[in-house]
């Protein structure tokens, strides 16, 4: 699960997969526009390809990138586990200050 | 009472609470305050505190719930800057799902009417780098992510 939240803490990483979240495209389609070197962006494909993001298929000479959601799930479950985690505290931190205030009169 | 709207994917929580900052700082590092407050309920209860308040320095919690093993939570401060900012890492011990996994934790403390508002961050890779990809934060970009997901959509 550590390579899917490193995968997707680079910002660059992030909007080539909204891209291929939208549809498959080509490496070429993926990284239109944006401002990084060809090789830059082979290590942006391979860091997520790492994490299972994206899987890619070749059509001839070009190379179709695919999303694949399943780590994601993974990692939106840890997310809410500790969302809810922390939930719970912050009631127990209100409930806690509310008495150490009460039994200061 | 409120959660920050983009928090797909970044653990993000932020609320008020009606009492003064150093008051509220002082809960999240006091053992005796953490000890009532980090276990919520009746059933499961915190003990077992040690804190080393400095940049550096430990802590570890303990939960104790009835009929199951000790948890242990454990980590080391990064930033102890009273009254605005903590911030230090968190890792579960066996036997908890993701014990070993080193993860980030940021509370901040700020003045706001009514009290102070704490937000809280909990960073799940935690390298110095990533951190600062994370504090200039994540803007909503995953919400389709989640959608995805809901719809079953391969």
């Amino acid at each position: 699960m550590d390579k899917t939240f490193f995968a997707l803490s680079h910002p660059v990483r992030r909007t080539l997969l909204e891209r291929l979240a939208a549809s498959d495209l080509s490496v070429g389609e993926a990284a239109r526009g944006l401002a990084e070197s060809p090789s830059q962006i082979t290590k942006h494909l391979r860091i997520l390809e790492q994490a299972g993001l994206l899987a890619r298929h070749r059509e001839g000479r070009v190379h179709r990138l695919h999303f694949e959601p399943a780590p994601l799930a993974e990692a939106f479950d840890w997310v809410a586990r500790h969302r809810d985690f922390w939930r719970t505290r912050f009631d127990a931190l209100d409930a806690y200050l509310n008495r150490m205030e009460a039994t200061d009169d | 009472m409120t959660d920050t709207a983009a928090d797909t994917l970044q653990l993000e929580l932020q609320r008020v609470f009606a009492h003064p900052r150093e008051r509220v700082f002082d809960a999240w590092t006091r053992p005796e305050a953490l000890a009532a407050w980090m276990g919520p309920t009746e059933a499961i209860r915190a003990e077992s505190v040690c804190v080393d308040l400095r940049e550096g320095g430990h802590y570890r919690i303990e939960f104790v719930e009835a009929g199951e093993p000790r948890k242990r939570v454990e980590g080391t401060y990064l930033t102890v800057r009273r009254p605005e900012r903590l911030m230090f890492t968190w890792v579960w011990a066996p036997p908890f799902p993701d014990a070993g996994v080193e993860t980030t934790v940021i509370v901040d403390f700020s003045e706001v009417p009514g009290g102070t508002r704490v937000h809280l961050r909990h960073l799940r890779f935690a390298t110095p780098a990533v951190c600062e990809l994370h504090l200039a934060g994540w803007n909503g970009t995953l919400d389709k992510f989640a959608r995805r997901l809901e719809h079953g959509l391969p």
